[in-house]
């Protein structure tokens, strides 16, 4: 029974974990990639819109006009040279022609979460990840002490297997009149004065 | 506050682990030795019985000869037991490989998390 309920319990933390490597792994939602790329294409029309006034009024001051040139990066050690075409194409193409065929895939895409969803949708499995993992180390313990001992994850969360309830902080000590000195030192007060070494590990 | 009582606990739990995957290989081992040794002795044997055994005149067969051939036949089928048990344990001693690697790699992280906390 414990067994089944610790399996329960290590699929749903599986699923939280996986769901939060897709949160880390896909930086960005599919409704923010949209909003890039019709935010691209408006930028490319809009560039190449600038290019043709400015070639316009070149030939109007009588200086030569390159029209439909494309701009080319330098080739670096790392990168060969490539051609700018996304304003020329963006600028005939039309911006709705363009933006329709770039986010033809958007489907393969995650849906995903925008920054804000994003960042309380991980504070959420965080916290959904400490109840589960700690009540799988409770059932753990339990399933130990009644001699039926079951392996721990390989990927359990050292705060969690070594963590201690926090302790509970000491009544502030108030001395009561007639009461003798003696009783500062005793056993109940010294009780939770930590003995040296304890919380230092060293191997047996 | 680490609990470190609960530390040496895990730690002398992968101890166990580590005992009991070694007795494994260890009867693992005494089984393979074991059906090699049987396997050997009824190869002698069966050399020896039935180079004894003429191929005609099955009716003068001694009852020793016939005993030699029912106890080759035994010392053989023991060391195939003994090569299918030997089997059986080097799978468990295999699988038991895997849940010790992964407590080691357990009890690794848990021993840094103490000791960087410890600092």
């Amino acid at each position: 029974m414990t067994l089944q309920k610790i399996q329960s319990i290590r699929t749903a933390i599986a699923a939280l974990q996986a769901e939060r490597s897709q949160l880390l792994t896909y930086k960005l939602s599919r409704a923010e990639v949209r909003a890039q790329i019709e935010s691209r294409v408006s930028a490319w029309v809009e560039t190449a819109r600038e290019e043709a006034a400015s070639n316009l009024r070149d030939m109007a001051l009588g200086r030569g006009a390159h029209h439909l040139v494309a701009e080319v990066s330098e080739a670096s050690r790392s990168f060969a040279a490539t051609a700018n075409l996304a304003p020329l194409l963006a600028a005939f193409g039309g911006e709705k022609k363009v933006v329709a065929h770039l986010l033809a895939d958007i489907d393969t895409v995650p849906e995903g979460l925008d920054a804000t969803a994003k960042a309380a949708r991980m504070d959420a499995i965080a916290a959904e990840l400490d109840a589960l993992e700690r009540e799988e180390e409770q059932l753990i313990e339990a399933s130990e002490a009644a001699g039926e001992p079951i392996a721990r994850r390989v990927d359990s969360r050292p705060e969690i297997v070594l963590g201690v309830p926090d302790v509970v902080p000491a009544k502030p000590y108030v001395k009561q009149s007639g009461e003798p000195r003696e009783a500062l030192n005793s056993p109940e007060r010294l009780v939770a004065v930590a003995a040296p070494g304890v919380g230092v590990y060293s191997p047996r | 506050m680490i609990d470190i009582a609960k530390l040496n606990r895990i730690e002398e739990q992968h101890a166990e682990l580590a005992d009991a995957s070694r007795a494994l290989f260890e009867r693992y081992k005494r089984r393979t030795a074991s059906a090699k040794e049987k396997h050997g002795l009824a190869v002698r044997l069966a050399d020896a019985v039935f180079q004894n055994l003429p191929l005609t005149g099955l009716a003068d067969y001694t009852n020793e000869q016939l005993q030699a051939v029912r106890i080759d036949i035994l010392t053989l089928t023991s060391a195939r037991d003994d090569q299918r048990v030997a089997v059986q344990l080097l799978a468990d001693f295999n699988g038991r490989q895997k849940a010790l690697n992964e407590s080691a790699a357990l009890l690794h992280n848990l021993k840094q998390y103490a000791n960087v906390r410890d600092e």
